[in-house]
């Protein structure tokens, strides 16, 4: 009775990175682009059930569902060697294919009027499961569609499935880079509002640190679209791996990301991981040890969300979960936790516990790995606020007189970020009393 | 001193008829047993002949001789002078004998004839007749020398009667009381025929001598003869006496027994360190002792080689319990029983130990007390590879570990054989370096004489070719003789064990390395079969890993699959305490991944006490894991060990439903507007919770969601992680090393016992324990009022939760501080840690 997970893809961006994750999945189970269980492989104690169902043919079947308004993107998935693998009926492709043009609005209206047939596949979906988990959303917030009809499913997979869990995989756009989109800013506030209202929790992807992190970690000048992508799927795949790969706890998604989140807002999660490569480089020389692959991880550099370092910086960490994968003592994890404590590596809220956990997972026996420990951060950290102070100014200048109700949405969710930098945080709640009624 | 004996005509009494028929009774039958060996001149005929011929001077009344010598009236003249000096003086009335008669008499008495004229004897020892008089010889002179003589005649009586008892019991072996050991049967034999027989075949040589009246024999050259017998003979005593007698109050065989050997082993090692001073005691000691254990050995041979404890006299340290059936989940604890003394004051707690056999070091030691004790460093060795060999019998694989490869008619040395073997390598080999020429010599020598073996030995030549020819001569003559008696065999044997040493080595560690290598080899055969055996054919590592996936939810995933059913159903308030609801739910999470186990792990509901106060926390106690572990694996993992792994499991179904309970929290559910409450009662609320708005309540129940989250998580990682799975880790190291049952058994329960401890379930942390129950249980009324929405809950319970959670954790954290800080308990570090970061903030404020 596994706790299933269904993969919501939306929009080109989603879908390229969706399409990487179940690559990455395949290769990670020994399932064959077609969906069948290669040879090699019929003997694994993982469970593909979470993110896989089998159809009468024994064939393995993604619980994903594929949706854009353009053609482009879905096209190549399925001229691709992955084509057979997915399940048909879950691939929904707007018939007029023009698209929703960058513009959130569009978007969304056009989500609105497809609401019949979406929803169709996607209670397919969900009956089809024994008991499912929650949903795992992949888009960007700054197109059409990612944004627009991310938004539109975000309030009605809420309506629809109030107990289960929202997890989004949000791309945030590069801001180092001109934009071509100009309405950029608009699509990213009015998503924004849903993810901070509808979701549980959100994984940000900030694009800018992608490419940094492209650049400077693994040397890459101008990084292909595929090349991010790669580093998103290796996120996606090993925040996951829990969940596939059983051990002695986390086996569900809620049990890992409940105490990352302390209050219902406050559910925007940075990652990092480490150690990076590229299929291009060889092993390196360095030995990975559960101490050494935690210390980097709380370093800023390993970080995949850009936050300018401020002067009066006092941001903290909330809550972290690192997930650990390999051949790993725990004794040897616990040890490395006391170093970090008593290193004070990591500033935390002055409010709450300090809040560290590990979680151990096996990896992949099909993959061949340079690294004998390899590690994944959820963190939960106040400096977030920045990323959306940044869409705010954008927007201001973009707007500067008239008045948006979701703007001061997005406003509170930078105040009670700020807030939860100092002591008081505990006490937030009693000035805010007015704020929290006006929510739309 | 010339032979003038004054003859005297037979004078038949009818009185003392009996006495001499008696005597040459014995004489005869002496004479039959030593005819083979008797090379001297003299015909059966001739002796009686002179025994006719002798003089009887055991009458009434005795005449005086005429004497040629002078010294042969000294008690004539002295009495004479007694007389004329003292007026008063009586004249005793005294028989007068010759040395002569009185010498013959003494080898009679040693002989051990019980009956004759000059000695008396009461049953004790003998006394000498008081009216006894020899013409040369004062009585001070007579009882002086003749004192010390009785006193061997009083021994040699009393080993004959220890040999009386032993052979009458040993034909009247169905009574039942007092059952002579086969110990004691093999030391008198050892006695009768290592010394008793040549003592007494010296003595007929010496009567011989005398009868032949050749040579000149006095009571003292006589005594000088028989010195260094009387030396032995003083030596066997006091072995008899402490061996045996002293050993008499004890009520059981295998004390006596073990007491026996003990002694006689004693006796060795202790005229051994004497050096070259007691060599011929030793010489003369260590046949016995060789000889008297081998029916003790032979027991062990038996069971550790076939699986046999063949112990008729209950001698052995170890007995059978019958009580208890080989394919009982006890038996490898109480099968055996090892004897322990009933009046020891230590009884109670020695039997403890006895039940749980886990420590092997007090294992050694507690019974050590009968153990005989030069076994005692083996005897864990032995008892394990007996019980291991009783286990195999059991399983049917006795012939895996008994017979050769597909040869039926293999039989194995016997231990006391490979002992023997060993031994005389050991000292063979030194004596090959010896003068080839003196060999030569020894080879000349009837190799059918034990007592040429004797003298051989005494000259301190050993050849190692003669050893050979002696063993192949002696088993043809067994092998005619198909070994009928026991008197034969162990004559083989006695010969064979007639050993010489250097001297260089101490015999204790001589007799060690001779006779524990071919125990250990054995215990190590024997033992490491049957842990191949378990792990290969009975599956016992799989069914420990079972035990870790499901009692120690291991197999995070199936267990996770079961017990959110039930959490779930809890939530619910559904009908959950049943057990097929349950046993479905457990079945049905099994399917995945072990669908084998699912015949073997079932659920029982327990029914609650009702008259215990029950907390929220403690509703699912009830539910107990049943795995059906097949014999022989349930000797390791028996039902004790399960009611252990059932409060392991029992615990941590607690921690996970306090986890489950908070990670199921959503937000939504707090903030919900209940319907019942309009928005005029909003007013009173906010009232009665001292004006604190919902936000704001909202905002505090939610940050102590986050840190009963902190809490629960940092325990369930300290418990799953450290604990069991480094616990486990190791575990699975030591069980990889262990090369017995026994160590498999106590690594297990030593495994066990140890997660009982850390996992807060032993008496001495009970406090910690308490602490932690309390905060599980305060989870779980935080999750029922998060649930019912915040309009129900007030500031005031908000207070109260928090208060008792701070309480709670900051006992825990303080108390968890100074035990690490004292580095008594290296594990709880980590939860310490936890624990203490979580309290840095409120410290700090």
């Amino acid at each position: 009775m596994p706790r299933e997970i269904i993969t919501l893809q939306l929009g080109q961006c989603g879908n390229q990175i969706g399409m990487e994750f179940w690559k990455q999945l395949c290769s990670e189970h020994g399932i064959s682009p077609e969906g069948i269980l290669e040879d090699f492989a019929t003997e694994g104690t993982d469970r593909k059930d979470v993110f896989f169902y089998q159809a009468d043919d024994e064939h393995y079947i993604p619980r994903a569902v594929l949706l854009d308004l353009e053609p482009r993107v879905i096209n190549s998935i399925m001229n691709s060697p992955y084509a057979n693998l997915y399940n048909p009926e879950n691939v929904y492709l707007s018939k007029h294919g023009g698209g929703a043009g960058n513009n959130w609005a569009s978007g969304y209206t056009q989500a609105e009027k497809l609401y019949e047939e979406i929803f169709d596949i996607i209670d397919r979906e969900a009956d089809g499961s024994d008991s499912l988990e929650g949903f795992v959303l992949c888009h960007s917030i700054a197109g059409g569609t990612g944004s627009g009809m991310g938004s539109y499913l975000l309030e009605r997979l809420n309506d629809r499935f109030p107990k289960k869990l929202i997890q989004t995989y949000s791309v945030f756009p590069n801001l180092d880079e001109i934009s071509d989109v100009v309405v950029q800013p608009y699509n990213s506030l009015l998503t924004l509002k849903r993810l901070t209202q509808n979701a549980d929790c959100v994984v940000v992807l900030d694009n800018t640190a992608l490419h940094r992190i492209a650049a400077d970690r693994l040397h890459i000048d101008t990084p292909s679209f595929a090349q991010i992508n790669q580093l998103v799927s290796t996120v996606m795949s090993t925040s996951t791996t829990t969940l596939r790969y059983p051990g002695y706890m986390n086996n569900d998604l809620i049990g890992l990301i409940a105490s990352l989140i302390p209050t219902p807002r406050l559910h925007y999660l940075m990652t990092g991981y480490t150690p990076l490569t590229t299929a291009a480089q060889v092993a390196s020389v360095r030995k990975t040890t559960v101490l050494d692959v935690m210390r980097r991880l709380l370093q800023p550099k390993n970080m995949m969300v850009s936050t300018p370092v401020h002067r009066q910086a006092n941001h903290c960490y909330i809550s972290i979960l690192n997930i650990i994968q390999g051949e790993v003592d725990p004794t040897q994890v616990h040890k490395s936790l006391q170093r970090i404590r008593e290193r004070k590596l990591a500033q935390f809220i002055p409010w709450g516990p300090a809040s560290i956990q590990v979680a151990l997972s096996r990896k992949s026996p099909y993959i061949q790995t340079a690294n004998r420990v390899s590690g994944l951060m959820l963190a939960n950290h106040t400096s977030i606020s920045s990323l959306f102070e940044r869409t705010l100014n954008q927007f201001d200048k973009l707007r500067k007189r008239e008045a948006f109700m979701d703007q001061e949405v997005i406003q509170q969710l930078v105040d009670e970020y700020q807030a939860a930098t100092k002591p008081d945080y505990l006490a937030w709640g009693t000035q805010q009393a007015s704020g929290s009624v006006d929510r739309i | 001193m010339v032979n003038t004996r004054p003859l005297q005509v037979y004078d038949d009494l009818e009185s003392d008829s009996e006495e001499e028929t008696l005597t040459e009774d014995d004489e005869d039958e002496d004479k039959k047993t030593t005819k083979d060996q008797d090379s001297g001149d003299f015909s059966d005929t001739d002796f009686l002949g002179y025994r006719k011929s002798a003089v009887q001077y055991y009458g009434s009344h005795t005449e005086e001789g005429s004497e040629g010598h002078d010294s042969c009236n000294l008690t004539r003249d002295w009495e004479a002078y007694k007389q004329a000096s003292n007026p008063l003086y009586g004249e005793p009335g005294h028989v007068l004998i010759t040395e002569t008669m009185l010498i013959r008499e003494v080898l009679w008495m040693l002989f051990g004839v019980k009956d004759s004229f000059i000695f008396v004897y009461t049953g004790e020892k003998f006394l000498i007749r008081d009216s006894i008089v020899l013409s040369h010889l004062t009585e001070k002179m007579v009882d002086s020398v003749l004192y010390d003589l009785t006193k061997y005649g009083g021994y040699i009586q009393k080993l004959e009667q220890f040999e009386q008892e032993v052979t009458s019991c040993s034909y009247h072996a169905n009574s039942d009381d007092n059952i002579i050991s086969q110990t004691y049967q093999s030391f008198q034999s050892a006695v009768a025929l290592g010394f008793l027989d040549s003592f007494k075949k010296e003595i007929t040589r010496i009567e011989k001598i005398i009868v032949k009246q050749e040579e000149t024999i006095t009571l003292s050259s006589l005594h000088a003869t028989l010195k260094p017998w009387l030396h032995k003979l003083d030596i066997l005593y006091s072995v008899y006496v402490k061996g045996i007698k002293e050993a008499e109050w004890l009520p059981s065989n295998y004390q006596k027994s073990s007491h026996l050997i003990s002694v006689l082993y004693e006796a060795i090692t202790e005229f051994d360190a004497l050096g070259e001073f007691s060599k011929d005691v030793v010489d003369l000691l260590l046949p016995l002792w060789i000889q008297t254990t081998k029916p003790y050995i032979d027991i062990i041979d038996n069971w550790i080689t076939n699986g046999v404890l063949c112990d008729p006299r209950l001698e052995f340290i170890v007995r059978r319990n019958e009580s208890v059936k080989s394919l009982d989940e006890k038996f490898w604890e109480i099968a055996f029983t090892i004897h322990v003394p009933e009046d020891d004051p230590s009884k109670s707690k020695i039997q403890d130990q006895t039940d749980v056999l886990d420590d092997t070091s007090t294992f050694s030691e507690f019974f050590s007390h009968w153990a005989p004790q030069f076994l005692q460093p083996v005897l864990v060795e032995i008892i394990l590879a007996g019980k291991s060999m009783e286990l195999l019998q059991d399983l049917g694989k006795l012939a895996e570990v008994v017979g050769h490869k597909g040869d039926i008619t293999y039989k194995a040395t016997p231990l006391y054989t490979m002992f023997l073997d060993s031994l005389q390598d050991m000292l063979g080999t030194k004596n090959n370096t010896k003068d080839f020429q003196q060999e030569k010599t020894t080879n000349s020598y009837s190799l059918f004489s034990p007592h040429i073996e004797q003298q051989m030995k005494i000259k301190g030549i050993y050849d190692p070719l003669l050893r050979i020819n002696f063993e192949a001569i002696f088993s043809a003559c067994v092998n005619n003789l198909e070994r009928s008696s026991l008197a034969d065999t162990s004559y083989n044997d006695w010969l064979t064990v007639s050993l010489v040493r250097d001297g260089l080595q101490p015999i204790d560690q001589l007799l060690q390395k001779c006779l524990y290598p071919h125990i250990k080899h054995k215990y190590v055969h024997v033992c490491s079969k049957l842990v191949q055996i378990l792990k290969e054919e009975y599956h016992l590592m799989e069914y420990l890993a079972t035990m870790r996936h499901f009692f120690l939810m291991e197999a995070g995933d199936t267990m996770f699959d079961f017990y959110t059913q039930i959490f779930d159903m809890i939530r619910l308030n559904e009908h959950w305490r049943d057990a097929s609801v349950l046993n479905l739910c457990l079945h049905e999470a099994l399917q995945a991944r072990f669908p084998e186990e699912i015949n073997r792990l079932d659920i029982t509901v327990e029914s609650l006490n009702p008259n215990k106060e029950i907390n929220p926390i403690n509703i699912t106690d009830c539910v107990k894991l049943q795995f059906k572990v097949p014999w022989p694996v349930n000797v390791v993992i028996n039902s004790q060990c399960q009611q252990v792994y059932n409060e392991i499991f029992c615990f941590l179904l607690q921690i996970k439903r306090a986890k489950y309970c908070l990670d199921e929290l959503r937000f939504f559910d707090l903030e919900k507007d209940n319907i019942l409450h309009s928005i005029s009662t909003d007013d009173i609320t906010l009232s009665m919770n001292d004006g604190l708005s919902q936000p704001a309540r909202i905002h505090r129940m939610q940050v102590l969601r986050m840190r009963l989250l902190h809490f629960v998580n940092s325990l369930h990682n300290y418990i799953m992680t450290r604990i069991l799975h480094s616990t486990g880790l190791e575990f699975k190291e030591e069980l990889q090393k262990a090369t017995d049952l026994d160590q498999i058994i106590s690594v297990h329960t030593k495994f066990v016992n140890k997660i009982h401890e850390r996992c807060l379930l032993h008496k001495k942390v009970a406090f910690l324990k308490e602490a932690v129950m309390r905060v599980l249980n305060l989870i779980l009324t935080f999750q029922s009022r998060w649930d019912q929405g915040i309009q129900e809950v007030s500031v005031k319970t908000i207070v109260v939760m928090e208060t008792e959670f701070s309480r709670c954790i900051q006992f825990l954290s303080s108390f968890l501080n100074n035990v690490i800080k004292r580095g008594s308990f290296p594990h709880l570090e980590s939860l310490a840690f936890a624990l203490i970061t979580s309290t840095e903030h409120v410290v700090k404020n």
